[in-house]
């Protein structure tokens, strides 16, 4: 967790500052995850199971606790077991097993053995700390910025993490404050911390947000004068179209970068982040022990290039006391932009001069209300993702929620992430949702039991409606028009129902030998109507089974 | 993310790539024009038909103006209204082919796919030719027809689900010793990427129809609408038809736009004939300007463009048509005018002689446009046509000039105006 985490830093290391000497230590796990589906694809007579497996290392090297240096790789990364390229001649006789990738969202192409994802190191400034490097990001529940770190989900693995190259500083201003006027810290745990990110220094897309032709209709050179001349195709001001180009030129191949391909900053895209937190764990409040965070998280992102400038607001709360839980995360993304290179991203209804222009506005929300003891848990969930039912117009709204914020087995993780994947293509794979909540609003309570030290039950039902279908890979119901605003469907079906679909889930999770974790988890899901699964391939009954267990070793 | 330049590509080859099957010329110079050569004048003498059709409306609602050059087609009336086209048989030869099967998207050769031809036009029975592209995509064929309308399919393993199965119909080669073409195979992501962007889920039991509406010139008709019917009129329900805007599919789009490309989605296994319609002002009403015949696979998509005066989306190059058809029915073609001939119909058809483009121009109007389109003359409306008094001045001029090139004996006069002046010329187009 990107400010939490870095308030955690501040807090260890002042505990640390005795130690002078170096230390090493290593943290990471292996764990491996089969996965049996039943009806997933219309033709699958039985179930279909296969294993994946990843270890994760991530070494630390700290000296005397005022430095480290951190390093994450993943090795054999969600790989499947076996050998899946043919390594061996014969497949009865093989022996070595391959890299073969994920099954979910890769088509099982072979990968790296070896992923080094991220290394960066920390320190201790006289007035806070300083992170510098490719490091991992995390905010509040997860549903922005998310590390995919550990085992933190009801259900399902972590499988992307978010990682920046990010330089931040963490501070607490309010003990520089209360240093500053000759007083003792008292304390108080607000944080603030500030850094910028660098997210592409050259992109290999060249954004226009108009075209050039060279040619005319006849075939001739367009000259100044002429019906077809621009003269923004005209750089040189030769008087005539020197410049071919769409409205995004994708003929820049790394290949061809010359020895400055780095100079030019107005195609540079970077973000500045503000993060303030009140992080009170523990406190007293009302004679009890609470836990009480509060915190915003606040990020600028800018390409000068294409006219961006987005602004993603991110609160976050959480409140625990006596049993009574509370928390919640409301994100907004806004701003605007013209490097969405999105195939046909074009409004002839804008007034704007650029086709590629767009208007983003996007929400999330997840809130929670529970009610946590020592021997259950029950929580109620409510979530939204908005989606966007014209992703082509100037309009960008829709947008899942992170994929590693895990909600149920099945709908989400499964369906939705197949179902944008194989509409969205990879020719648009920044669209697909990799199995994050997609353009729905919807409840998920759950409860928990721990019937005796180390295991835990949880059952959870999930129950999701559309947001904005799109009528592509939510269809619309003629219906829809009245019940949304601003909304036209082109496609409209008739009594559909309102929901995407539901499902129950339930889990089985024990540690022992304090290090290895085992997880049983089943789901049942049904999908209805709303979702074309014949057309991407899956079975239309829309009934789906999935069992799935977890072995891991963490260290 | 790949860009949006690959949509570009997209459907701008639905007409046809080619090299030995361009299509005739533009106004004045094709032997296209028939029956109705240069008899309507700005799409006001022969209202085109309205089908009547359930849900009709909801796809030909369009009540603007097209822009393009309809050279006096002012929409289908009847039976055997359609512009007819003197092929000369002597160009009816066996020739062969080399080509290249592409990727629809990206020109990437395609490997290992099936290039099928029913040199009948339309997919029934045993392939006259079936071949498997090689190294490069490379594909080659004896005894490949030209001149003659035919249809092919290009398919993949479909166990690989890469492609889909493509087909392209009404595929004309002109007169040639020799053909040289490119095939096109339409990926998957191709295909999946447009009903996604258009909001529209593609039902995998039926097919996909895209093409380019054409005008006599075959430049691009903007403002024209398109809807698929079958042999009695009806209208599929589940018709979904948009239309692009710079290339890009666009649900926004009401009609066909610059580009004149329009996609069909979710037309039910059959025969369908893709209309294009376009809005007359003068008589308030749409003209059927054109249409092509479809046979629709499952889970395909159907390439074929619609050109304006044909009834079977079949255009012949130059090459195969009879040079006395070309030169009589320039007549007729020129002599014609656009939709609202008034202002676009003599100053451009007819400018592509000569007559019309001084007879529209300055007198404007539909006298003018409809005076030197009927002239059909090479120089006669040029002069004295529009320049002066219009109509009749314009026709009379037009009248020995039109005479001299074949175009027309009484197409002009102050009668010249009229309908059928360019269309009775002596060597008008069957």
């Amino acid at each position: 967790m990107l400010s939490i985490g870095l308030a955690a830093a501040l807090v260890c290391t002042d505990a640390r500052a005795a130690e002078d000497d170096w230390e090493f230590e290593l943290e990471g796990y292996y764990r491996t995850r089969g996965y049996t589906f039943r009806n997933l694809y219309p033709d699958q007579e039985e179930p279909a199971r296969v294993m994946v497996q990843r270890l994760r290392l991530q070494p630390q090297l700290d000296f005397e606790g005022r430095a480290k240096f951190i390093m994450m790789a993943d090795v054999l990364d969600n790989v499947a077991w076996g050998d899946n390229q043919s390594l061996a001649s014969t497949s009865l006789f093989a022996g070595d097993p391959s890299t073969t990738g994920n099954f979910r969202l890769d088509d099982g192409v072979a990968t790296d053995t070896f992923r080094l994802k991220r290394a960066w190191m920390e320190f201790k400034v006289p007035v806070g700390l300083l992170r510098v490097g490719r490091q991992e990001s995390n905010w509040g529940m997860g549903l922005l910025s998310n590390n995919g770190n550990g085992f933190d989900d009801s259900f399902g693995e972590n499988n992307m993490g978010s990682t920046f190259d990010r330089a931040i500083f963490a501070t607490k201003p309010i003990a520089i404050l209360q240093t500053i006027m000759g007083r003792d810290d008292s304390g108080i745990p607000l944080f603030f911390a500030i850094g910028v990110d660098r997210l592409v220094e050259d992109p290999l897309f060249q954004y226009y947000g108009y075209s050039c032709d060279d040619e005319n209709a006849s075939g001739d050179l367009i000259i100044e004068g002429d019906e077809e001349y621009d003269a923004r195709c005209d750089p040189n001001g030769e008087g005539y179209h020197t410049l071919a180009h769409d409205y995004v030129n994708d003929e820049r191949l790394d290949s061809e970068r010359q020895g400055d391909w780095w100079i030019d900053n107005a195609d540079d895209v970077y973000e500045v982040v503000y993060v303030l937190i009140y992080k009170g764990e523990g406190i007293t409040l009302a004679g009890s022990a609470a836990d009480l965070i509060l915190g915003t998280y606040v990020v600028n992102r800018k390409q000068e290039e294409t006219d961006s400038n987005i602004l993603i607001l991110d609160a976050y709360a959480k409140f625990l006391w006596k049993g009574i839980y509370l928390e919640g995360e409301v994100l907004n993304i806004r701003g605007q932009t013209s490097a969405i290179a999105l195939p046909g991203a074009y409004d002839p209804a804008s007034e704007s001069s650029d086709p590629l222009y767009k208007e983003a506005d996007i929400w999330g929300y997840v809130a929670r209300v529970g009610y946590k003891r020592e021997l259950y848990d029950v929580v109620m969930e409510y979530g939204y993702a908005s989606g966007d039912d014209d992703p082509a117009d100037a309009a960008f709204t829709g947008r899942p929620l992170h994929s590693d914020y895990n909600v149920g087995l099945l709908i989400f993780e499964e369906i939705m992430a197949r179902v944008t994947r194989e509409t969205w293509t990879e020719d648009a794979a920044g669209l697909w949702s990799n199995g994050g909540v997609y353009n729905a609003t919807y409840i998920f309570p759950s409860v928990s039991w721990r019937p005796m030290k180390n295991w835990e039950v949880t059952g959870a039902y999930l129950l999701a409606w559309p947001n904005r279908p799109d009528g592509s890979r939510i269809l619309c119901d003629t219906l829809d028009e009245e019940a949304l605003e601003d909304f036209t469907c082109n496609d409209p079906q008739d009594g559909l129902p309102q929901e995407i679909g539901w499902e129950f889930d339930l889990g089985v999770k024990h540690r022992f030998h304090e290090h290895v974790l085992f997880a049983m988890e089943g789901g049942y899901a049904q999908v209805s109507p709303r979702v074309p699964l014949e057309t991407v391939g899956l079975n239309p009954e829309g009934k789906f089974f999935t069992l799935q267990t977890r072995i891991a070793y963490e260290f | 993310m790949r860009s949006v330049t690959w949509m570009s590509v997209l459907l701008l080859a639905c007409g046809g790539e080619g090299t030995s099957s361009d299509s005739g010329g533009g106004a004045g110079t094709t032997a296209t024009t028939g029956t109705s050569g240069g008899t309507s004048s700005g799409g006001t003498s022969t209202p085109g038909v309205v089908t009547s059709a359930t849900g009709f409306e909801d796809y030909i609602n369009v009540q603007e103006d097209p822009i393009g050059e309809f050279g006096g087609f002012g929409g289908y009336s009847a039976e055997g209204a359609w512009w007819q086209q003197d092929v000369d048989t002597a160009q009816l030869q066996a020739v062969p082919m080399s080509g290249e099967v592409i990727d629809f998207e990206s020109d990437d050769p395609v490997l290992d796919a099936t290039l099928e031809m029913w040199f009948a036009d339309t997919i029934d029975g045993a392939p006259d030719v079936r071949v498997t592209s090689a190294d490069g995509g490379s594909v080659s064929a004896d005894d490949v027809p030209t001149c003659a309308p035919m249809a092919y399919r290009v398919t993949t393993d479909p166990a690989l689900e890469e492609t889909k199965d493509t087909y392209e119909f009404h595929q004309v080669y002109g007169a040639s010793s020799s053909i040289s073409d490119e095939y096109n195979s339409v990926s998957t992501t191709t295909y999946a990427i447009i009903p996604s962007l258009l909001g529209v889920s593609p039902d995998t039991d039926k097919g996909i129809a895209a093409g380019t509406i054409y005008d006599i010139n075959e430049n691009p008709v903007e403002g024209a609408q398109v809807v698929v019917v079958g042999a009695d009129g009806d209208i599929p329900d589940s018709l979904v038809v948009n239309y692009f805007v710079e290339d890009f599919p666009n649900r926004n789009q009401p009609h066909t736009s610059a580009d004149g490309l329009f996609v069909a989605i979710n037309i039910p296994v059959g025969t369908w004939n893709v209309q294009t319609y376009v809005w007359d002002s003068a008589s308030s009403s749409h003209l059927l300007m054109g249409q092509t015949r479809l046979d629709v696979e499952a889970d395909s998509i159907n390439i074929s463009s619609i050109y304006t005066g044909y009834g079977d989306g079949v255009r012949y190059p130059e090459s195969c048509l009879v040079a006395g058809g070309t030169t009589g029915t320039t007549g007729g073609t020129t002599g014609s005018t656009t939709t609202g001939g008034s202002t676009t119909g003599g100053s451009t058809t007819g400018g592509t002689t000569t007559g019309g483009t001084t007879g529209g121009t300055t007198t404007g109007g539909t006298t003018g446009g409809t005076t030197g389109g009927t002239t059909g003359s090479t120089t006669g409306g040029s002069t004295t046509g529009g320049s002066t008094t219009g109509g009749s001045t314009g026709g009379s001029t037009g009248t020995s000039t039109g005479t001299t090139t074949g175009g027309s004996t009484s197409g002009g006069g102050t009668s010249g105006g009229g309908p059928g002046g360019g269309g009775t010329g002596p060597a008008p187009a069957p």
